[in-house]
């Protein structure tokens, strides 16, 4: 069987077909050829436009959202959106210690340390007399 | 067989180069067509569109690959599709006796007229699917490498021996089923 199959494939190998009217062929492709595609280009191409604009714009976006966060770390409140309780006395100037401060922040500061140090003394006199 | 040169001048358009891209061409590709289509004229058809296909793509060739290989990758594929559209190649009864006059023949050396080869290679390979029959026809017929194969068909070498394999298993039977045992 090997041999009768290797004997088959041995002599078709050597079996080439014939081309009848080769030249007919020919001007039958040639009569028939279209245009060319254009050549594959990596800046051309739209995928890799589409990446360039994509890029600009996030490098644009992240340009602005740096600038934006460095703006507002730096500027100076003008206004107090929020005041709780706590420094009520100070905005009105009952101060009860003396004042030195040189900003809002460092007065309210001091203020609420004070008022930390007088509750905890409260504390212990109210734990005094509960004892005894 | 042709030169970077005349590849060159094609890709800027050149549609006389092209011609002689075509002349030296045509004789293999039709070789393969016939053998994979068993088809005179649908294996005419394929070298037609196999040579558009290369007029219209050439620009894109890469000259790091063999020149031959890619007009064999666009020849096969133009092929298998066709196989694939098309029925199986079922013979017929001349088909058989002229298979049967060329197993027996005593003078082996005679050339055979396309249409007995055409017979030959239908007998011997219709239980074959398509992509055996185009390893089939590009190993044992065409006699090209395993790797050159794997470059044409973007198979890996697993699924080229293992097509061949099933191939040649298919084609014995079959002979045996006409008496060749």
């Amino acid at each position: 069987m090997n041999d009768k199959f290797d004997d088959i494939i041995l002599r078709l190998q050597a079996q080439q077909p014939t081309l009848d009217n080769a030249d007919e062929l020919t001007d039958a492709i040639m009569a028939a050829l279209p245009d060319q595609q254009p050549a594959p280009s990596s800046v051309d191409s739209p995928a890799p436009r589409i990446l360039y604009l994509f890029r600009n714009i996030s490098s644009a976006a992240a340009v602005f959202l740096i600038a934006l966060f460095v703006w507002q770390y730096n500027e100076e409140p003008n206004v107090i959106p929020h005041v709780s309780s706590a420094y009520e006395p100070v905005l009105s100037h009952e101060l009860p210690f003396a004042c030195e401060c040189s900003s809002f922040n460092e007065c309210a500061s001091q203020y609420l340390a004070q008022r930390a140090q007088t509750n905890s003394l409260k504390n212990k006199i109210r734990k005094h007399y509960e004892n005894n | 067989m042709i030169d970077q040169h005349v590849i060159q001048q094609c890709q800027q358009g050149d549609q006389s180069a092209f011609r002689s891209i075509v002349n030296s061409y045509q004789r293999l590709v039709f070789s393969i067509a016939l053998r994979m289509l068993c088809d005179e004229d649908s294996a005419k058809d394929a070298v037609q569109a196999t040579f558009i296909k290369v007029w219209q793509s050439i620009r894109s060739y890469n000259v790091k690959y063999k020149f031959q290989t890619w007009v064999y990758t666009i020849v096969v594929r133009i092929c298998l599709d066709q196989l694939k559209k098309s029925n199986r190649l079922d013979p017929m009864p001349e088909d058989e006796a002229r298979f049967a006059e060329y197993a027996d023949d005593v003078s082996p050396q005679r050339q055979l007229e396309n249409a007995e080869l055409v017979s030959v290679i239908k007998t011997l390979t219709n239980r074959l699917s398509p992509k055996q029959r185009m390893v089939f026809t590009l190993i044992y017929l065409e006699n090209l490498e395993s790797s050159e194969v794997q470059q044409i068909t973007g198979m890996n070498a697993d699924q080229v021996k293992s097509n061949l394999s099933l191939a040649k298993k298919y084609i014995k039977e079959q002979l045996k089923l006409l008496g060749y045992e």
